[in-house]
């Protein structure tokens, strides 16, 4: 793949790794840089992509990469940094989304449902890109899909 | 996972939802595919640019050579100059890429210690190199009655550094400390406890959390506590077992299992610093410890780009 593809790629896929990167520091102004570090990453390790029809994978695995490093650093310096609120940097249209009760979930099955429901990736997939032994993914998603249930049904609303 | 109505319902409506994304957001990617695009073409620059200006050189070097030795001498083969050091130094860099260049095959480490008020103050630096993961022990010798203990385990990812220290009062003579370490590359994958709390036996959860390791160390993961890993690449790690498995210790289980590799270690004595150790200011004692580093634009790669399909 050359680096304008990877460029059209990154472009295209924004929406979707803003979202990621959000499901997974939750603060806007981290997922914004985490996901501008992914950008940069994949052009700089774009010789180590070895198959073009992964880059949807590849570029979520690096943007997953770079948030779980970015919420180290945020760890240890949140306690010392005041940061502004900033507008979400991605939303749904629609009223009620899925996203807005997948977001509610705990850490680690919020990312693997996302991953699941809306990148479409089978149980291999999201526990490569989480990098995670595929058991481990496998138990994230069966908990986060009956904890949602779950919420759905607290709320009132059907299910299916 | 099974797949039911309600599995179908949720991907009909994942795959219904649209997004709109902020100009903000919009305008940073944006800015970070140019500054890929030009952060790719100065790399392809660098990575001819040092075997291109090398090879300029030594062919500079080597004419000069030439041109200067007795006419009679200007026979020598192709062979020999290829043989010659200028041309040892040249091939592996025309041959290889950037990184492999960079690539070292073993951690750094630098040990110094200090008698402060009766006491000894040691510090420990470890700085990866490589492009593996490593855990690192160490340990004085004699040092007994501990003060300050050594972590028992430090996570060093590639790039990182970090400081870790040790106090023990002294005892008699001040011989110079004797300190030793290991290194253990870790060569599997890994499951990072980050879901929250670390559960015990009766609490909601616990079964849960207990098959999800299990799982995963059956499956060749190797299993991380939570912990005080604040910092980003290097900190005190602790490795864990399933409670199952009885109270054995998880580095001896690990290193059976192959998943962790012993590779290096080193005794030898501590450099001595004459004159009193400054006290830590207050902002060095509210670091954790050991600090870890990044080198300024180093590019990290770490556990997660490390396997899979990247």
């Amino acid at each position: 793949m050359d680096r304008e593809e990877l460029g059209r790629q990154a472009w295209e896929m924004r929406a979707a790794l803003l979202r990621l990167a959000m499901s997974i520091l939750k603060r806007p102004q981290d997922a914004e840089d985490a996901v501008s570090d992914a950008i940069v990453r994949a052009f700089v390790r774009l010789d180590t992509l070895r198959n073009d029809a992964a880059v949807r994978a590849w570029l979520m695995k690096i943007t997953v990469h770079c948030c779980y490093e970015r919420a180290r650093r945020s760890r240890r310096e949140s306690l010392h940094e005041d940061v502004e609120p900033l507008c979400q940097p991605v939303w749904p249209r629609e009223e009620g989304a899925l996203l807005e009760q997948i977001t509610a979930l705990p850490d680690g099955e919020r990312e693997a449902l996302l991953l699941y429901y809306y990148e479409g990736f089978c149980v291999k997939d999201v526990a490569q890109v989480l990098g995670l032994p595929r058991p481990a993914a496998s138990m994230r998603l069966s908990r986060g899909r009956r904890r949602l249930r779950e919420m759905l049904q607290k709320e009132g609303r059907d299910c299916l | 996972m099974k797949h039911d109505a309600f599995d179908e319902s949720l991907r009909r409506r994942a795959r219904e939802e649209t997004f709109e994304v902020s100009a903000q957001a919009d305008a940073r990617v944006t800015r970070a595919i140019r500054r890929g695009m030009r952060a790719n073409r100065k790399t392809q620059r660098a990575t001819w640019a040092v075997p291109m200006t090398v090879a300029v050189a030594a062919c500079a070097i080597a004419a000069v050579v030439w041109l200067t030795q007795p006419i009679t001498d200007r026979t020598v083969s192709i062979e020999a100059d290829f043989s010659s050091r200028v041309f040892e130094t040249i091939l592996p860099l025309t041959n290889g890429t950037e990184e492999e260049n960079e690539k070292n095959s073993d951690i750094a480490t630098d040990a110094s210690a200090a008698v402060e008020r009766g006491v000894w103050r040691a510090e420990a630096r470890f700085s990866n190199d490589t492009e593996d993961i490593y855990l690192v022990s160490w340990s004085v010798d004699g040092a007994v009655d501990l003060l300050e203990p050594p972590d028992e385990l430090i996570w060093l990812e590639p790039g990182a550094s970090c400081t870790d220290y040790a106090a023990w009062p002294v005892e008699g003579e001040q011989e110079t400390p004797v300190w030793q370490y290991t290194a253990y590359r870790v060569t599997a994958d890994m499951l990072h406890w980050m879901d929250g709390d670390w559960l015990r036996p009766g609490e909601e959860g616990y079964a849960a959390q207990q098959a999800l390791i299990t799982d995963a160390y059956e499956n060749g993961a190797l299993v991380l506590a939570p912990g005080d890993w604040e910092n980003g690449m290097a900190g005190p790690m602790a490795l864990v077992l399933p409670d199952a498995m009885g109270n054995i210790s998880p580095l001896e289980t690990y290193l059976a299992a192959g998943l962790v590799v012993e590779e290096s270690g080193k005794t030898g004595h501590m450099r001595v610093e004459t004159g009193a150790t400054p006290a830590p200011t207050a902002v060095q004692r509210s670091l954790p410890t050991p600090t870890a580093y990044m080198p300024a634009g180093r590019i990290h790669e770490g556990p997660l780009l490390s396997s899979g399909i990247l």
